[in-house]
């Protein structure tokens, strides 16, 4: 969205090039504010927010060359706007305003968009009754500014209201969405054949798809269709933010077109694992939980399975190691009664994280190992250097430092080769502690810097406070204990936000390390045994006794 | 190339006179559209009505949203004035909530106060003997004995009463509360419920009082005319439609004779959906769309009414600017632009004002070019849409039967089948008999929906 917009068209220069339609149509918005006397309802409609703010900076910035400004009225929450027809009843109108401008744009896909449609309804059903006061009242242009949808709440909810509009003015999003996708994402720009998962979606073609059925009355399905699959590629981009945006989209048309439908409960997947990427747990649990219902309802096994593991991955991500476990044991079979040799590969190499979090090493091992061919059989790169990279963790745990970066060198390629950005940041971050248990502080300073970029780029706040634990680490190595303590304390507040129990153990256990002999050791102390309780991290629970000599 | 000044100054002059307002009898852009050879005229058939009768009649007057009510009872207040009828107003808005339901106690105190009001108001030369009717009603319920016969309803009848009576006393504004209170006027509704007949008496009492005051200034055999405007807004919000459609019907089903004022010919606007609710119920005088074509296949164009849109939208231009606007004319005297546009709106004078509202915003230079016409098209189009497809197959319906097609009577579809024609999708017509269509600006929408998702004649029929 451009932030300077033409004052008039007579003061544009010539225009060879057509202008564009949201151009024209602000531009009859201009026109119609120096031709009109007297009062006029106008309905404006705009995307978002942000792009509401522009045009009432620009229309304030007409009409000021002329002494006027505009009365504003926004809403601090959907219960103010309830009331808007007591606030423009009782409302007194400066001399030198020429338009009263109320806003509220909440863009369908918002999570709050239920609550804001609901209030607009109400409000302007209230306010249809006093279409003749506010015509006597007000000697000014009166506008309505919201998002597209707003135009039938208007025209059910207050259809007097709605019958005297003078025009409605509709300005579109400026940017072809899928461009705005790949320019947010600079490195790969040029990656749309790049995806972790070879066989997801191409999420331009899915975007460009989706731009060209936006708006048409009888596509909204369609369009949702478009919309899931654009997210679905995003994800395999690591374009997490993006996806959710998109997906949240699709459902709210199949929420009013196709409700409890296929097509819904594979939106419902996506956004939950978008949301699991982003570390957005409650939430993704929620939709998947929807998405559950719904391939159950319809008896496909596939996503049930994909819900069920998805499920698993919470778990795993929150610590919770037993529910974890639960759940891939119980999504195991179904995939290998489908026949979806990814999905069973994927339980088993999570199942080999869960033992590599219990430090029972052999028992990862022998997981990795047994995931490892049938990735290589399906020639699913990612999952082959999923495999690679945690033997390279269990080796680092061992600290068999050759064979730990020997691993990470041997996976790094090919997560690059998949554009797994994620996994890519987990070699470096491996090749990193490699660096840091071998005391090189450069080596480590350097790799570590990377891949925390990298887990921000993607968005990985569970990945990113582990890093900035690592920064801690190195800090501490180096006697640079208040840097460290504020790395670990940064850390902290992240994981105690994702409810990552055993890191809240380890941040914990690395504070009291850095404090110990004083009573804040004590308490670091306490907090990470809680913790360790918590996730039945037994073997952790018993160093952390040893290293403090609590037993 | 920049628009000339001249040019801009032309189609500012244009804008500010399509603006969509209730014109006043003589106003120069005024199109006696209904007084067209071969059309029914609405003001006609009230003031027939009116003058047939000898000493009091009721009209009901109906139309839809944007058919020019308010600008043919102003037509009809001036032509009744012209043949020397003492002529009044009401607004029932002012004294009704259209969002709660209204009972015939609630609607006779309302038009004896509104006409209690237009006496003390407009005329200052009417004295009325005693109080105002608010008076007379404030002094009736505060003075009234109450007399219960069961104990049951004593207890709850009496704490109604003395909680409205108490509040009357202690001040409170009847005619305010009743209008901005429900709760005052639940209570006034349960209060009233046994007394019809008694308030009826009091409501004719006083009319009486004012017809006397009015025939002592103007003469004997002054002849009064009390138009209450607005009942046709009683329709309820989305909450509690049902509950208001249910209480009009029952006002008109079961109270209609109640309505009718001791030497006054009242003309009441009623709600349109009256028609689908209680057919034949009521004898309303209903405005039309302005028929545009004829009831065939092919929708043969019936030029009396293209001619009337013409005549109305040069009066809004200009005569003299039309070629300049729109471009030279045919053989016939015709702008193919103005065509284009008159084509598309269906009858409706605000969406044709719409429409060549939206071509002169955009006009960067004259005559308009084709651009400006398709995105003013495009832009009234949009304001239709959506469309479900439930909404599509009834409509393809009554495309197809030209009739309203109302699967049942129940206040859900009257209420769906009203919105249709409130907001445009159907045009409510007539040629002598009365029919039904889909307003132009859709039908290809419609058939394009409808070959989409496979809706074929068997489907839509169900």
């Amino acid at each position: 969205m451009s932030s300077e917009l033409p004052a008039t068209l007579s003061s544009t220069p010539a225009a060879e090039s057509r202008p564009s339609a949201n151009s024209v149509e602000w531009q009859k918005l201009l026109t119609h504010f120096e031709w009109n006397e007297g009062f006029t309802f106008v309905i404006l409609l705009l995307p978002d927010a942000e792009g509401a703010a522009l045009r009432r900076q620009a229309l304030e910035r007409f009409l000021a060359s002329s002494g006027k400004q505009i009365q504003l009225i926004t809403f601090a929450s959907p219960d103010e706007l309830k009331h808007l027809a007591g606030r423009l009843l009782e409302l007194s109108v400066p001399p030198a305003t020429s338009a009263i401008w109320v806003e509220a744009v909440v863009p369908e896909f918002a999570a709050d968009y239920q609550v804001w449609r609901e209030a607009w309804r109400e409000a302007v059903a209230r306010l249809n009754q006093f279409r003749n006061p506010l015509r006597e009242r007000f000697n000014v242009p009166l506008l309505f500014v919201g998002a597209p949808w707003l135009q039938s709440v208007l025209h059910d909810a207050a259809p007097d209201l709605w019958s005297v509009r003078t025009t409605v003015v509709p300005i579109e999003p400026e940017a072809s969405p899928w461009r705005d996708y790949l320019a947010s994402w600079p490195e790969r720009a040029d990656a749309s054949s790049k995806a972790w998962d070879e066989n997801a979606p191409d999420a331009e073609l899915a975007l460009q798809a989706a731009a060209s059925l936006r708006g048409k009355p009888g596509d909204e399905i369609k369009l949702a269709e478009m919309l899931t699959r654009a997210g679905a590629g995003l994800i395999a981009r690591s374009v997490n933010l993006e996806a959710e945006k998109v997906l949240l989209e699709a459902l709210a048309l199949l929420g009013r077109h196709k409700a409890d439908s296929p097509e819904q409960a594979e939106a419902f997947h996506q956004l939950g694992r978008a949301q699991i990427a982003l570390s957005d747990y409650e939430p993704a649990n929620r939709n998947l939980e929807q998405a559950l219902r719904l391939y159950r309802k319809a008896g496909n096994i596939w996503g049930e399975a994909n819900c069920i593991e998805k499920f698993g991955d919470i778990a795993l991500r929150r610590s919770h190691h037993d529910e974890a476990q639960s759940r891939y044991a119980e999504a195991l079979p179904l995939y290998r009664r489908v026949g979806n040799i990814v999905g069973e590969a994927n339980c088993i190499l999570s199942l080999g994280d869960i033992a590599l979090r219990r430090s029972q090493h052999d028992e990862a091992q022998s997981r990795y190992a047994e995931a490892l061919p049938l990735f290589r059989r399906v020639g699913n790169v990612l999952g082959e250097a999923n495999c690679i990279a945690c033997l390279g963790d269990i080796a680092l745990q061992r600290s068999q430092h050759d064979e730990a970066r020997a691993r990470y060198a041997e996976a790094l390629p090919l997560y690059r080769r998949v554009g797994d950005v994620l996994g890519e940041a987990n070699c470096i971050w491996g090749l990193g502690n490699v660096a840091l248990e071998r005391n090189d502080f450069t080596e480590t300073q350097s790799k570590f810097e990377q891949c925390l970029k990298l887990y921000r780029q993607v968005g990985h706040l569970h990945n990113e406070a582990e890093c900035l634990t690592g920064f801690g680490d190195l800090a501490a190595k180096q006697a640079k204990t208040e840097e460290a303590r504020a790395y670990y304390e940064q850390a902290l507040a992240t994981f105690e936000q994702l409810q990552a129990l055993d890191w809240i153990g380890k941040t914990h256990q690395r504070l009291a390390r850095l404090s110990k002999g004083d009573l804040a050791a004590q308490a670091h102390v306490a907090a990470a045994r809680a913790a360790y309780e918590q996730a039945g991290l037994t073997k952790l629970l018993n160093e952390l006794d040893e290293e403090f000599a609590l037993k | 190339m920049a628009q000339l000044a001249e040019e801009r100054q032309l189609l500012k002059g244009i804008y500010q006179r399509l603006k969509d307002e209730p014109l006043e009898p003589g106003s120069e852009l005024y199109q006696p559209v209904y007084e067209m050879p071969g059309s029914d005229d609405p003001v006609k058939r009230l003031k027939k009505g009116i003058e047939f009768s000898e000493v009091e009649s009721v009209q009901m007057f109906s139309g839809f949203r944007g058919s020019g009510k308010t600008t043919e009872l102003k037509r009809l207040k001036k032509q009744l004035e012209d043949e020397d009828y003492f002529v009044i107003y009401g607004d029932a808005l002012k004294y009704l909530n259209p969002a709660e339901p209204v009972e015939i106690t609630d609607l006779l105190i309302v038009l004896a106060g509104a006409f209690s009001d237009a006496l003390t108001e407009a005329r200052s030369d009417i004295h009325i003997e005693k109080e105002s009717y608010w008076v007379r009603l404030r002094n009736y319920l505060t003075d009234t004995n109450i007399e219960i016969s069961e104990v049951n309803l004593k207890t709850e009848a009496d704490s109604i009463a003395k909680e409205l009576i108490g509040g009357i006393k202690a001040g409170v504004d009847v005619k305010l509360a009743l209008h901005t209170s429900p709760s005052f006027r639940q209570n006034l509704q349960k209060f009233m419920a046994n007394r019809i007949s008694e308030l009826k008496g009091q409501v004719d009492k006083f009319v009486e009082d004012g017809v006397k005051a009015i025939r002592r200034s103007y003469g004997e055999q002054k002849q009064i005319v009390f138009i209450f405007d607005s009942l046709e807004q009683l329709r309820g919000s989305l909450a509690n439609e049902k509950a208001v459609i249910d209480s009009v019907m029952r006002l008109f089903a079961n109270y209609s004779n109640l309505l009718e004022l001791p030497y006054v010919h009242c003309v009441y606007t009623v709600p349109p959906w009256l028609k689908f609710a209680m057919p034949g119920a009521t004898n309303t005088v209903m405005l039309p769309s302005l028929r545009q074509w004829n009831n065939d296949d092919a929708r043969s164009l019936y030029l009396t009414g293209w001619d009337a849109l013409r005549n109305l939208l040069k009066r809004r231009v200009g005569v003299a600017n039309c070629d300049h606007v729109f471009g030279l004319p045919d053989a016939q005297g015709h702008h193919a632009a103005a065509d284009r546009l008159i084509g598309l709106c269906g009858g409706h004078f605000r969406d044709l004002l719409l429409l060549v509202r939206e071509c002169v915003l955009r006009a960067e230079n004259l005559p308009m070019d084709e651009r400006y016409i398709n995105a003013a098209i495009i832009n009234a189009r949009s304001q239709l849409l959506p469309l479900s497809i439930e909404s599509v197959r009834w409509l393809h319906r009554i495309e197809q039967t030209r009739t309203p097609a109302l699967p049942d009577d129940s206040p859900e579809s009257v209420s769906r089948m009203t919105r249709f024609i409130d907001t445009h999708l159907v045009l409510y017509l007539t040629n002598g008999e009365e029919w039904y269509d889909v307003h132009p600006l859709i039908r290809n929408e419609i058939g394009t929906m409808i070959a989409r998702h496979g809706l074929t004649d068997e489907s839509v029929e169900q």
